[in-house]
């Protein structure tokens, strides 16, 4: 259960702290409870200056969660939109990435780079808050041009 | 007074499928009266767990599965069978209003009218691009395998 | 009290938000409150048509990750039924274990989530510390953190071994202690019963007609707990108290939770200590599914969760309803909101325990003023409303 190592130098030259938007587009709710507790203590992403922003317009990353339901599609779009740049996208757990088990429901259109573009693919059903934050922490390093593994 | 002796005395049949477990098959007309006598004689120690709408083509109906649970006894399934081509019967929310969530569901996914309740509109659970009319809890409506 | 209804805008600001309730007022005073639905319908029934039951234990398992357990012991519960298999008594206290986990971690969470409604931070920061503890509890048992697929048809994947059973209750210890702490807190704070306390408030009487269920019904004193009144499982063999609180408002709709936390802990413990002998699983896993039909209770921490299915004998089964508890006590919140302030509106719904993820942004509609704004559920909570 080790947490991989991340160049907290590299972060630190960012200058600024990430602010993060959490959307929900159809999930079951596994994958936002370990959004939610990647943002508390035992996981400490204050070190790196993660913190959950009030608005879209506020935020630096859109963390997404779920299955795409149709209903969702146009509301995540929408958040996308008014989203100033420069903004990155984290896709969280297998819905997010594919659809998953629902990609054949008459609701559901599959994953969410169907209507936004996805910087980094976070798998997992749900996948580890350690995992998560280290998903957030990728999009900075690939935002100052860094090594993305 | 317990359950099945209550419907036992309104002269409905009621058949012990195990330990809990009752069902009554009960005809469209006197559904209505049968639940509001339940929850009336039982002191209103009944609520709608589930109404479980069940497409059967072959037998040219829909048929609805009124679970009610009373509490601290068992769940009485009250099975009734509406015709297909017009699957329409009263509401059960004057007695019970919290059955509207079931109602509302019968309704948007298979097409299941309840007279009474006009609070039912479509599309409701099912996604805009099914215009009203579109019932996919039913057997002739095909998920395509992409 | 009457009042106009004006037109919103050509734009409805509802479609560029995902939110969960809209909310008409005059002022700070609650008109109307509608949930709106379909936001997470997966068409999850239908797609149990199309694939073969055993597939669908694996779908049913995540239509919720909060209480994923239960929903995989339920639909279980049908398929088993259907079949007529007995589940082996060390595989049903153990099933007992893990949904009793799945309480406390669920629990914890919406008393967290509560706590930061209400804007007490630190107190959310704690119990969400805390909540680690049954987090990894969960995975030293099934495997996984959240769903772990660990049920199975005719029992369980993975056994507790004396070491773990040892770890499991030095853990327990520790989260009981910590839970006496935060019911002393709920019990105690003045700013949070102010905030709790006669919000929301409804009847027994009522509970039973508006059918709601699990907690919020317990709230309001209705003695109804599927764990006691259909018990499944080893429910009926492992005692626990039913807890309600005659108050009906928010305050007691939570500490029916703070209290159930308990009760879970002494359960898990009762189970480690008579666990019985013998296998966890059948050596072949039943492949068949006869014709016939079920219908399962479970009690999820939400409340009364049901399955009903109908087989023909075929591998696809012809019909699965789910009825979540939340279907109940969310659609059919309107009634709890009567004579509310908007402030209230974020207590009374967190107080439901819905899925978190729904719990962000509310569609407010002043019918006086003929505007509409969608703010967060914070915001409400904290009367910033701000046009």
């Amino acid at each position: 259960m080790g947490e991989r190592r991340i160049p907290v130098l590299a972060l630190k030259a960012l200058g600024r702290s990430p602010w993060i938007i959490h959307f929900n587009t159809g999930a079951c709710n596994g994958c936002d409870i370990e959004v939610l507790a990647a943002l508390t203590p035992h996981y400490d992403p204050e070190r790196f200056g993660v913190l959950l922003a009030h608005s879209p317009r506020h935020a630096d990353i859109l963390v997404v969660t779920g299955a795409l339901t149709k209903k969702a599609a146009i509301r995540l779009k929408r958040i996308y939109e008014q989203m100033p740049e420069p903004k990155y996208v984290v896709a969280v757990g297998a819905c997010a990435i594919s659809g998953h088990a629902f990609r054949h429901s008459y609701s559901v259109l599959g994953g969410v780079d169907k209507v936004i573009p996805v910087d980094v693919y976070v798998p997992g059903c749900p996948p580890r808050p350690e995992k998560i934050l280290e998903g957030i922490l990728k999009v900075v390093m690939k935002a100052r041009g860094g090594e993305v593994r | 007074m317990s359950a099945v002796k209550v419907l036992r005395e309104m002269g409905v049949e009621v058949k012990e499928v195990r330990p809990r477990r009752y069902v009554c098959e009960v005809p469209r007309e006197k559904l209505h009266s049968i639940v509001s006598s339940l929850v009336r004689k039982l002191d209103g120690k009944v609520y709608a767990s589930s109404i479980v709408g069940i497409d059967r083509p072959e037998e040219g109906v829909i048929e609805l599965s009124y679970n009610l649970w009373v509490l601290g006894e068992c769940l009485v399934s009250l099975r009734v069978k509406l015709p297909r081509d017009a699957p329409e019967i009263e509401t059960i929310t004057d007695v019970l209003p919290g059955a509207y969530p079931h109602e509302l569901e019968a309704f948007d996914l298979l097409g299941v009218k309840f007279i009474g309740n006009d609070k039912l509109r479509e599309p409701a659970f099912k996604p805009e691009d099914m215009p009203p009319g579109t019932y996919p809890l039913r057997k002739d409506w095909k998920l395509e395998v992409r | 009290m009457s009042y106009i209804e004006i037109p919103v805008g050509p734009q409805h600001p509802a479609l560029h938000e995902p939110i969960l309730l809209r909310v008409k007022v005059d002022g700070e005073q609650v008109v109307e409150v509608e949930p709106v639905v379909g936001y997470n319908h997966r068409g999850i029934e239908k797609l149990c048509e199309v694939n073969s039951f055993i597939r669908d234990l694996y779908i049913c398992g995540r239509v919720c990750g909060i209480c994923n357990i239960v929903h995989a012991t339920c639909y279980a519960q049908a398929i088993e039924e259907i079949m007529g298999r007995e589940v082996p008594p060390r595989a049903a206290y153990l099933r007992v274990l893990v949904n009793e986990l799945e309480r406390i971690h669920s629990h914890m969470l919406i008393l967290a989530v509560m706590a930061e409604i209400v804007g007490f931070e630190s107190l959310f920061m704690l119990m969400m510390r805390d909540r680690e503890r049954v987090m990894m509890l969960k995975e030293l048992v099934t495997g996984n953190r959240v769903l772990a697929d660990y049920i199975i048809f005719g029992g369980v994947k993975r056994d507790v071994t004396p070491e773990k059973a040892e770890k499991i209750k030095r853990e327990l210890d520790y989260v009981e202690q910590r839970m006496k702490y935060y019911k002393s807190v709920f019990e105690e704070d003045y700013a949070l019963r102010r905030r709790l306390e006669d919000t929301g408030r409804i009847s027994a009487g009522d509970a039973v007609k508006y059918c709601f269920v699990g907690p919020v019904a317990r709230g309001s004193g209705v003695k109804t707990d599927v764990r006691k009144e259909d018990p499944y499982a080893a429910y009926d063999e492992v005692p626990f108290e039913l807890i309600t609180f005659r108050e009906g408002d928010s305050w007691a709709r939570m500490m029916v939770r703070v209290e159930e936390t308990f009760q879970s802990i002494a359960m898990i413990r009762y189970v480690l200590d008579h666990l019985p002998q013998g296998e966890i699983a059948p050596k072949a896993i039943p492949r068949k599914l006869p014709p016939g039909e079920a219908i399962a209770r479970a009690e999820a921490p939400r409340g009364e969760l049901t399955y009903h299915i109908v087989s023909n004998g075929k591998p696809m089964p012809y019909r699965v309803k789910i009825r979540t508890p939340s279907f109940l006590n969310i659609i059919n919140s309107p009634v709890l909101f009567e004579n509310a302030q908007i402030a209230d509106v974020p207590v009374i719904f967190a107080s439901l325990d819905p899925c978190i993820s729904c719990m962000d942004r509310v569609l407010v509609v002043d019918v006086r003023k003929g505007k509409a704004k969608v703010f967060s559920m914070k915001q409400l909570s904290r009367g910033e409303l701000r046009w």
